[in-house]
């Protein structure tokens, strides 16, 4: 209950959130991403949008530039963002030593792997929101907090996409590995003040209303976002209702995520792989 | 419910917070640092400022990277005024605020908002330049510098012929063929303003302009006069953070600490200079103490473009040169504290074509002569008509 009460004075804190509005800074990064068209620098544009609006099909265009072009460390990025680790590795280490991007791309698979410890030990140039991930990885949920924290206040710019992230990853911390509901629920709350489109944020915030008793906030709120077609959102919507009593539409919804989910598999079966449980019960 | 377990499939999601699209070397003032290449919302691409065909109205033009302007930022246009070159005693701001549909609102203090003509939305991009050949250019030179071309006391590199026919080959083709604009087709979302001269000319007829973007805590995060100083001037040749910390901090100054980065313009003149093979030919010749040894050959100029202003001359109406009263100021060392007017309004408009213009000045002395094989935009745009830029 204290950290609910914290997290609304906090997110009443940031409700005057000094970036661009969420639906502007989109607006910006569709524009940019239609004047790169398929030149191989539109490959971040894309992957940022595919993960702030579940945008499979940015996904796909990603993973197509990444993987046409002789950048290694554009296919190892855009191999890691569909969980192709042990081949992201190899691009990296093929491409030879790097920068803070490269470092910090390297740390974030190393900790997908289970290998977070490595990270902890060389962290190289690695970010500190990368290392984070690590020290978050193998259960020092106070020192990553701190090295989030201190990213967040290293953030010298006007986007909005930064901090959603980075809030973003503190809520799936707290929440899935350390948890602690209220923190996580804090955290996505401030990531969704930042980025209110941002689906992924309104999935785990979902569930998490639903864990503590509010299935009518997670209603609506999923209702929301299920225009995006992310099979997560679609699936729990459709339990929702079908809890709800409305089982007709609640099984549509069931439905239409399970075959959005199994197009997804096809294509990236180590990124969704493990999830198939889920959609297939 | 039980919860998922999605931290590996999330892992990455904040590994890559910032991004480029492209390089920004050369382009105007497009994509110069990581915190504006972050928000496109906050990243001036171009500031132009010109007089109107009858001489009773000052246009000026901001336009950004992104097709929207923030909600939650302030764009600012500074116009100051005096009686002669590099001296204004008169300033006024017109600050712009937008909401989310897009709406300005602008005020310059007590100015009465029906003096100022207002006009904000996505409009094509008046700019044009070979980026790519001005790429390959500088890596040349570079390659050149690095293979042990000396420097002369002043930092011009001397390359031989070989060398120099090279950059300037390169800087008029794109990928070994014919220049192309990398910014053709681009839009841009253009805040364009028209004011009543006798608002913006209170401390004399030559005024000085320039453009900012201020963020909610009143801090400057990005600022813009003439176009190429920032992307072009600022350490073009040096390693990626480096530069763009140079650059954070030039857009962040103040203007009284302006000056502190005329030695970051000085290093960088010194290496135009040597582009044609010849050192000491540059235009800042008039001041300069011409002996190829000369230390501070390049300390006028560069102190010249730090003060970062578009001058136009307010008492013409006639608007074709490219720095044409920065050229009254240097074509004479006698008119230097003259308040003699150029013939031309210099300025910007967008129709100039102000990189050959820039580049030829600082590699040969001229207006002419050094080319990046681009004349001129892919649309065609007013400088009389109201708002000016063509629409996309």
């Amino acid at each position: 209950v204290t950290a609910i009460a914290i997290a609304t004075l906090f997110t009443a804190f940031v409700a005057d959130v000094p970036t661009t509005d969420g639906a502007v800074a989109i607006r910006n990064l569709d524009a940019q991403i239609e004047r790169v068209g398929d030149d191989a620098d539109a490959q971040e544009l894309l992957l940022l949008r595919s993960r702030i609006l579940s945008d499979y099909d940015a996904l796909d265009r990603a993973v197509i530039l990444g993987e046409a072009g002789d950048d290694l460390v554009q296919r190892a990025r855009a191999r890691a963002a569909v969980h192709r680790f042990d081949e992201a590795l190899v691009d990296l280490d093929r491409a030879g030593a790097g920068d803070e991007r490269m470092a910090s791309l390297r740390a974030s698979i190393l900790v997908a792997v289970g290998r977070a410890g490595d990270v902890i030990r060389d962290p190289g140039a690695a970010s500190r929101t990368a290392l984070a991930h690590a020290y978050a990885a193998v259960g020092y949920f106070g020192r990553a907090e701190s090295m989030y924290l201190a990213a967040l206040g290293e953030l010298n710019t006007t986007s909005p996409f930064p901090y959603a992230l980075i809030h973003f990853a503190r809520g799936v911390m707290w929440a899935e590995r350390a948890g602690d509901r209220a923190r996580g629920e804090a955290a996505y709350t401030l990531a969704l003040a930042y980025l209110p489109q941002f689906v992924l944020a309104h999935v785990h915030l979902a569930e998490l209303e639903v864990a503590r008793g509010d299935a009518g906030s997670a209603m609506s709120r999923l209702k929301g976002v299920a225009a995006s077609g992310e099979p997560e959102a679609l699936l729990l919507l459709g339990e929702l209702h079908i809890r709800a009593g409305d089982v007709e539409r609640g099984r549509r919804e069931i439905a239409e995520a399970r075959r959005r989910f199994a197009s997804l598999l096809g294509r990236y079966p180590s990124a969704f792989g493990h999830h198939a449980p889920r959609f297939d019960r | 419910m039980k919860l998922r377990h999605v931290f590996a499939r999330t892992a990455g999601a904040t590994a890559v917070l910032f991004f480029c699209v492209a390089s920004p070397t050369s382009a105007s003032d497009h994509l110069d640092t990581p915190t504006v290449i972050a928000d496109p919302a906050a990243d001036i691409g171009d500031i132009y400022a010109w007089m109107s065909p009858d001489g009773r109205r000052l246009n000026l033009v901001m336009d950004i990277v992104g097709h929207q302007f923030s909600d939650r930022l302030q764009y600012v246009f500074h116009v100051d005024s005096g009686p002669r070159f590099g001296v204004t005693d008169a300033t006024i701001a017109v600050t712009c605020r937008f909401d989310i549909q897009g709406q300005a609102s602008c005020h310059g203090g007590n100015v009465d908002p029906r003096r100022l003509r207002v006009f904000a939305g996505v409009r094509d991009d008046p700019f044009f330049n070979n980026v790519k050949g001005t790429r390959a250019a500088l890596n040349a030179a570079s390659a050149a510098l690095h293979a042990g071309v000396k420097t002369d006391a002043a930092g011009c590199p001397a390359f031989d012929v070989a060398t120099s026919r090279t950059i300037l080959d390169q800087w008029r083709r794109t990928e070994g063929g014919p220049a192309k604009n990398m910014l053709a087709g681009w839009k841009t979302a253009a805040l364009v303003i028209s004011v009543d001269l006798d608002v913006v000319n209170r401390g004399g007829r030559l005024l000085a302009v320039w453009g900012a973007v201020h963020n909610t805590a009143g801090q400057q995060i990005e600022r813009v006069g003439r176009p190429l100083t920032g992307n072009g001037l600022i350490g073009p040749l040096a390693p990626g953070d480096a530069s763009d910390r140079r650059k954070e901090a030039y857009n962040r100054a103040d203007q009284r600490s302006w000056p502190q980065f005329t030695p970051d313009l000085a290093q960088t003149l010194a290496l135009y200079d040597g582009f044609d093979g010849t050192c000491g030919n540059q235009w800042n010749q008039w001041f300069a103490d011409r002996k190829p040894e000369a230390s501070k050959r390049y300390e006028v100029l560069a102190k010249i473009l730090a003060d970062d202003r578009l001058w136009v001359n307010s008492g013409s109406a006639s608007c074709k040169q490219f720095l044409a009263v920065e050229m009254t100021e240097l074509s004479d060392p006698l008119q230097t504290t003259s308040d003699s007017p150029s013939a031309d309004c210099g300025g910007r408009t967008p129709d100039y074509d102000a990189v050959d213009v820039f580049r030829s000045l600082l590699v040969g002395g001229l207006t002419s002569g050094v080319t990046d094989g681009v004349d001129e935009d892919d649309r065609v745009h007013s400088t009389s008509e109201f708002p000016f830029l063509a629409q996309p």
